[in-house]
This record gives structure tokens, sequence and C-alpha cells, in this order.
């Protein structure tokens, strides 16, 4: 008998604590239509405009990456206590094993924390969490299928030098005015 | 109960001593800190581009086994004599020896380290710098916990742009 009851008590603990775990998909579903919040998700494919000129191994780069996502959580007077908790809530999610952390900033208001999911050559989602005490927080996800990070990095350079079209980024910036 | 007490104090005090005493500055709003982890180490070794060359190979070598790189800086004058009373403290009780001094142009930066698997390895390798930056005083921690092959450790300085960085192209192995 009693040792019923201490498994019963183990698999409820076990339950339990699966459904205390919030991914930050989650997170990010029940927030995107919260007026509160700012959500962006936008496919890479509306992003990038005519890229004829890229090579193979840069296109088949780009084909690894699938859609970026922004929700943020701009900081006014009424809502400063929404934006502890809320805050709060996202390190506690990040904090997670599989939420590998990169690197982390801390200085005067601002914060920030850069993460990873999946293998370290096959990345599926980077992020980006950021918070400044006095203007909000903003968590940034870049999803895909197994990036890989040296891949990444010569399509962004690239970028730099002009070769990917990046039709679509001035779009978006118009959407922050 | 007393024995019991006093194993959980012997289980805390190795969590409550050592490098833990600078976490506090991390969350400082005076403080400006940078961590960077093994796990950013494991993927900078993916990304660099050339191993072939026995240098690049060296310095994948060395990044590939650090742990973590702490980098924790303030120009606030009551902080920076905290600073200078822990580090004091810290080097006394951790088993730190003295690696190096430099002291130029009113900055002094002290280097020390905790003996690794070898002579050529280095399992901590500590700096503190006091010293100014545009003009303000500025007291800089530098934290770096791994498999350290010194000769390497200054290569660090160019890949990571960090108040104090460019102090560890100044160590040198004899």
């Amino acid at each position: 008998m009693k040792k019923s009851v201490f498994i019963l008590v183990l698999l409820c603990l076990g339950f339990a604590s699966c459904n205390n775990e919030t991914s930050l998909q989650e997170f990010y579903v029940e927030h995107q239509n919260d007026n509160q919040y700012l959500a962006f998700d936008i496919p890479v494919s509306l992003l990038t405009g005519d890229n004829t000129t890229l090579n193979a191994e840069q296109k088949a780069t780009l084909e690894t990456i699938r859609k970026v996502n922004i929700l943020g959580f701009p900081l006014k007077a009424e809502n400063k206590e929404e934006y502890e908790t809320e805050k709060e809530r996202l390190s506690s999610i990040l904090k997670a094993d599989k939420y590998q952390q990169l690197m982390r900033y801390g200085g005067g208001t601002r914060k920030a924390e850069l993460y990873y999911l999946g293998e370290e050559d096959a990345i599926d989602e980077l992020i980006v969490f950021g918070s400044d005490d006095e203007k909000g927080f903003g968590i940034a996800r870049l999803t895909g299928n197994d990036m890989n990070p040296e891949a990444l990095i010569r399509l962004l350079k690239s970028f730099e030098k002009g070769e990917l079209d990046v039709a679509g980024l001035p779009k978006l910036e118009g959407f922050f005015d | 109960m007393k024995k019991f007490s006093l194993a959980l104090l012997a289980l805390i005090l190795p969590f409550l001593s050592g490098a833990q005493s600078f976490d506090k500055y991390e969350s400082m709003k005076e403080v400006d800190a940078v961590v960077v982890t093994s796990k950013m180490f494991k993927l900078l070794t993916k990304i660099d581009l050339n191993a072939d060359d026995p240098e690049t190979q060296a310095y994948i070598d060395l990044i590939e086994n650090l742990k973590e790189m702490k980098v924790l800086s303030t120009t606030k004058e009551n902080i920076r004599q905290q600073m200078a009373l822990d580090v004091a403290s810290y080097i006394k009780k951790g088993s730190m020896e003295e690696l190096m001094r430099v002291s130029e142009d009113g900055k002094t930066v002290r280097f020390y380290y905790k003996p690794g698997k070898n002579d050529d390895y280095v399992s901590q390798l500590f700096m503190f710098m006091e010293g100014q930056d545009k003009n303000k005083p500025m007291s800089v921690i530098l934290n770096i916990t791994g498999e350290i092959n010194l000769a390497q450790v200054s290569k660090l300085a160019n890949d990571f742009k960090i108040p104090g960085g460019e102090e560890l192209e100044k160590v040198e192995t004899n």
C-alpha cells in the first residue's frame, strides 16, 4: 500500500513538472494577439528579394532558415508590474537545459542573452532575449532546420557585401516607426 | 541535528566561496558584465575557417577547452573599492598563484592562475586591472576557466573586444 502511494506521488510530481515547462513557442502563441505585445512573424522568403546572383551554396544556406519572429513588450507607465513578471517568466523558460546559453551581457538597465537550440553544427533556433528596464523587453528567434553556423556566417558576410538581396527589409523597418 | 546542519554547511560552503563571490557584481547596474559560455567556444570552433593552418589548429584547441569567460568592469568608485577588497581576499583564500604584474601609465594589471594538468596548461586565469578608460578610472576583472594554454591565450584578445582584453596580449610564457 505504502509503495503504491509513493509511486502515485512520484507520478503526480512527474506530471506537474511536465506541465510547468512552457516552451518559448507556447509563450509566443499565448502573447502574439495580446495588445500589450508587438509580434512579428516573418518568413525568410518575404525578407529576401531577387537572389538569382547567389551561388548554390548560399541558396542552400538560405533555405535552411525558415523564419524570424519577434515578440516585443514596450514598457509603459501602467504595465511596469506586468513587465517584471513576464520578463521573469521568460528567463525561467530559458533556464531549461535545451536552451543552450552562448553569452550574456548586463550593464546599466540593459541585459541581453543569446541562446541556441539544436546541435552545435545543426542549429534549429537562435534566440536573442534583451531587456531594458526603461524601455521594455523583446525576444527574437531565428528558426530553421539544421542551420550550419559556418555557412550562416558566410551568408552574413555576403549580405555585408551586398550580394544577398534583402528587398523586404526596408518594408519591415516601416513597422517600427 | 547538529551533525546534520554541519553537513549541510559543509555542502553549501564551497558554493559560497571561490569565484562565486564575484557573482553579485553581475547583476549590479553599475557593472558591465559579459559572460561567454563553453557552448559559445564550441560553436566558434565550428566557425573557424582554416583549420589546416597549424596556428589556427592551436587556437581551436585552446577555445575548445575553455569553460567560461567572464568580464566584469566598473567605473563607479565605491564598487571599485569593493572589487579590490574582494579580489584581495579571493586571491588569499583560493589556491591562486601570481603569474605576472604589469604597471604602466597609471595602470596596474595583475594576473593569477590555478595550475592545470601540466606546466603548459592552467585551469584558471584571473586578471584584475585597475586603470583608466577614456579618462575615467576603471576596474576590470577577467576570469577564464577551462584548460588554458597560456601560450595561446593572448590570441583571445583579437576575437573578443572586451575591456581589459588587450592586456591578455601581455601574457607570456617563459
